[in-house]
């Protein structure tokens, strides 16, 4: 670290940006921003027409800029179909590509990124019939992964269908564990990427778990992104089946239906080496199935509607790329949201395709002012988009609450909700949105959007510290997992334990307080930030995540199981834990199953949790 | 002072605080700019049009003790900002010659940056073999190595997972190793 100040120090820094410059830079900025203020107001106080005629006009001139610096590119990249907004349009041909990343990056020395040939599908081997699953009466309710939306299917590391535990460890290794009434037994161990990746490293990221059909279908990341699917007819004897590759890293994935659409990504250098154009099991895309973007891009996102087949065949139904900054996916039931900030003019630009049988539409494009703070705050329903962003400008900010329609124009809208205060957790259930701001206290807002072009606050309550995380608990109750804060002496508040709230939200109008609960000496949990971490059951009334504490001079982390009895939470148990990494709670009948990358302990729910049963991998 | 508490002071639009928040990062700032953009009259204007846009959206920051990471992204769109702008007003210039000299500038700038970074990475050897390894990677190794961000810290600022941070550095390390052998 010291070497490190030691080369900065060296470094010779301009005058203009020393701190003393920008100090004084930022006061006449700041100045500057005042006096354009005032003009305006003087303006709109003696002649309210004359300031619609001036914005008219600075409109237009924005318009025309905008168009300026939209036209001036290199003549290659001219002819093209563009949709209205300029977001995005389709490459016209492949040399067009090669034109626009030569132009694009200025790399020196770039690396050309070997590109490997997908390895042949083989068909599985008549796998040996002598298991069968045998239906007795053993209790074999389960849950299931923890998803953004109701209905549609997301990997994770753990998934169980009630006989069976899958888990797949941080070193890859996918192990089947037998789990009946609490005693567990390992079944067979899968290597989904045994094979030999050359100089990658391969990545083995999460998977799904195909019921009906006895598959498991690992998605992994080496050089290339992988679908592997293994049948577990004979779970003790997994069989490796079908594969499909595609370019770039594995980025995410959702599993409707009888498709699995499959998201990677490829960096800007990869592009350069590879001419942008990415493969598909080892063959080239179609410039006609990729999208690109003006200005400078740093990934391309490519998607893919692939089809599994009752015997687990994997088939492309579409694929199409885009080529974008880095963004983020939101998948709805009827559209896939591309979505990204772009940092020039702090807008989001957002792109929409449908996705229905297993095809891709590009349905539009558009650019809202603002951000999506939560990666919950977007979602879609009858055709309307509805969006949660934060607008700042000129040392202000707002919050607001817009609904789309197809065409994107803004149907409905609430402004300037908590002004100044940052979206920390949304969710939407059923016909209403619930959101948390924050910046003294947690204020938990609830929108009514039954009506799409009337969205209207019903109601807010206020707790002190605040809600990362919202989920709903039965039809009258919200889970809130957060932070409770405490004043830091210096005016502000500080974060103290975490804390889980439950929201009482059977009246919209009133939402209240049932209670809240600090987890004792508790500073972080990943479930704050990855939903899949937290387990929540009604079924099974049970809260389960993990937290790191810190007691005295006891540094280490906890799994804790909350209960909800008589309106208050209850501490069912808590267990120390070696592997805090990948824990995943899961319930299969009334035994409950915590799984880490190390083993799987299983206790009793009726029994006071009292622990039956332990495997260590 | 607290940095939590200066960045609510910065908040209020306190330029005094704010500057004094800047001047722990600035200097981290305008080395990665300058490996980047490979020239120092653009990294200058990079950097002080970020300072701007912090100082007017520091509002928008949502945890205080993450500015650090905050302040590189609106830096990295900065800068792919003027790589684009040099790209456009490219059209006009023949490309051959552009790349031409522009790859000398950028040669030049990492020589320059080379001596200045001597201390961390003193070998000759090992610059010229970074110079051909994969641009992204180069900019993970530039983050983590050289400015000692943590790889958490890397993820964020380039929008990547932290897994593909790690393990593409492995990976570029690993490469930069044969290079290195093959220089030597």
């Amino acid at each position: 670290m010291d070497n490190r100040n030691d080369f900065l120090d060296n470094l010779e820094i301009p005058e203009s940006l020393q701190p003393e410059h920008i100090e004084q830079m930022l006061n006449e900025h700041k100045k500057e921003k005042k006096n354009t203020w005032t003009i305006q107001k003087t303006i709109a106080c003696c002649a309210s027409v004359g300031l619609i005629t001036l914005a008219g006009v600075a409109g237009a001139i924005a318009l025309q800029s905008n168009y300026d610096t939209r036209i001036d590119r290199p003549s290659g990249l001219a002819a093209r179909t563009e949709d209205k907004n300029g977001i995005l349009h389709l490459v016209s041909s492949k040399k067009e590509l090669e034109n626009y990343f030569k132009y694009n990056h200025l790399n020196y020395g770039g690396d050309i990124v070997e590109e490997e040939m997908a390895p042949d599908a083989t068909a599985p081997d008549a796998s040996d019939s002598d298991y069968s699953f045998n239906d007795d009466d053993t209790d074999t309710s389960h849950s299931s992964t923890n998803v953004m939306v109701d209905g549609i299917d997301e990997g994770d590391i753990v998934k169980t269908d009630g006989k069976y535990l899958y888990v797949l460890r941080s070193n890859g290794i996918l192990e089947i564990c037998s789990a009946k009434e609490g005693k567990l037994e390992k079944i067979s161990s899968i290597n989904a990427t045994e094979e030999d990746h050359g100089s990658y490293y391969a990545e083995v990221r999460e998977f799904y778990l195909d019921e009906a059909n006895h598959k498991l279908i690992v998605m992994f990341s080496a050089g290339q992104t992988y679908i592997q699917v293994f049948d577990i007819t004979n779970p003790s004897k997994p069989d490796k089946a079908y594969v499909y590759t595609q370019s770039g890293e594995y980025y995410t994935s959702r599993y409707v239906g009888e498709y699995i659409y499959v998201f990677s990504r490829m960096w800007a250098s990869e592009l350069e080496g590879c001419s942008g154009i990415p493969s598909i099991n080892g063959a080239n895309m179609d410039c006609s199935q990729i999208y690109m973007s003006d200005g400078l891009v740093n990934s391309e996102m490519i998607m893919s509607a692939v089809k599994v087949n009752s015997d687990g065949r994997l088939e492309v139904s579409d694929s199409t790329s885009v080529i974008i900054p880095y963004n983020e996916v939101y998948m709805g039931h009827d559209n896939i949201y591309l979505y990204y900030m772009d940092y020039e003019d702090w807008k989001t630009c957002i792109i929409r395709f449908g996705y229905s049988n297993g095809k891709f539409d590009l349905t539009g494009t558009t650019r809202v002012n603002g951000y999506i703070q939560d990666k919950f705050a977007i979602s879609e329903r009858d055709g309307y988009l509805f969006l949660l962003t934060k607008e700042s400008s000129n040392m202000s900010s707002e919050n607001r609450f817009d609904v789309y329609d197809e065409e994107f124009k803004v149907v409905g809208s609430v402004r300037d909700i908590a002004p100044d205060e940052l979206i920390y957790a949304a969710r939407y259930i059923g016909d209403k949105v619930y959101f948390i701001t924050y910046r003294q206290i947690d204020p938990l807002f609830v929108v009514d959007i039954s009506d799409p072009t009337n969205p209207t606050i019903l109601g807010e309550v206020e707790i002190t510290g605040y809600s990362e995380y919202l989920h709903p608990y039965g039809d009258n109750l919200l889970l809130g997992l957060g932070y409770e804060t405490v004043d830091n002496g210096y005016g502000g508040m500080r974060q103290d334990s975490l804390k889980l709230v439950m929201f009482d939200i059977s009246d919209a109008m009133n939402p209240a307080i049932k209670d809240a609960v600090e987890i004792p000496n508790s500073y972080y949990s990943e479930a704050l930030y990855d939903y899949k971490a937290i387990f929540v059951s009604k079924e099974k009334n049970l809260i389960g995540l993990m937290a790191y504490v810190e007691d005295g001079y006891e540094y280490g982390a906890r799994y804790f199981l909350y209960q909800w009895k008589d309106d208050h939470f209850e501490l069912a148990a808590d267990y120390a834990i070696e592997n805090c990494n990948d824990l995943r709670g899961n319930f299969i009948g009334d035994y409950f199953y915590l799984t880490s990358s190390n083993g799987i302990i299983s206790v009793d729910i009726l029994d006071g949790f009292e622990k039956v049963d332990e495997v260590k991998f | 002072m607290e940095q939590k508490l200066l960045i609510k002071r910065a908040k209020r639009g306190d330029t005094h605080a704010f500057a004094e928040i800047y001047s722990q990062v600035y200097k981290k700032l305008y080395q990665h700019a300058l490996y980047i953009l490979g020239n120092r009259a653009d990294a200058e204007d990079v950097v002080s049009e970020t300072v701007v846009e912090a100082f007017d959206h520091l509002k928008d920051l949502k945890k205080d003790e993450a500015f650090d990471v905050w302040i590189f992204r609106i830096l990295q769109a900065r800068c792919n900002r003027k790589l684009r702008d040099t790209y456009v007003a490219r059209e006009t210039v023949d490309f051959e010659d552009y790349v031409e000299k522009h790859s000398a500038d950028s040669v030049e700038a990492l020589e320059e940056l080379v001596s200045e970074t001597q201390s961390v990475i003193n070998s000759i050897d090992l610059q010229t073999a970074l110079a051909k390894v994969d641009p992204l990677d180069r900019e993970i190794i530039n983050l983590h190595v050289v400015l000692g961000y943590k790889t958490a810290e890397v993820a964020s600022i380039l929008e990547m997972n932290e897994n593909t941070v790690r393990s593409r550095e492995a990976r570029a390390l690993k490469k930069l190793k044969k290079l290195m052998k093959e220089v030597i």
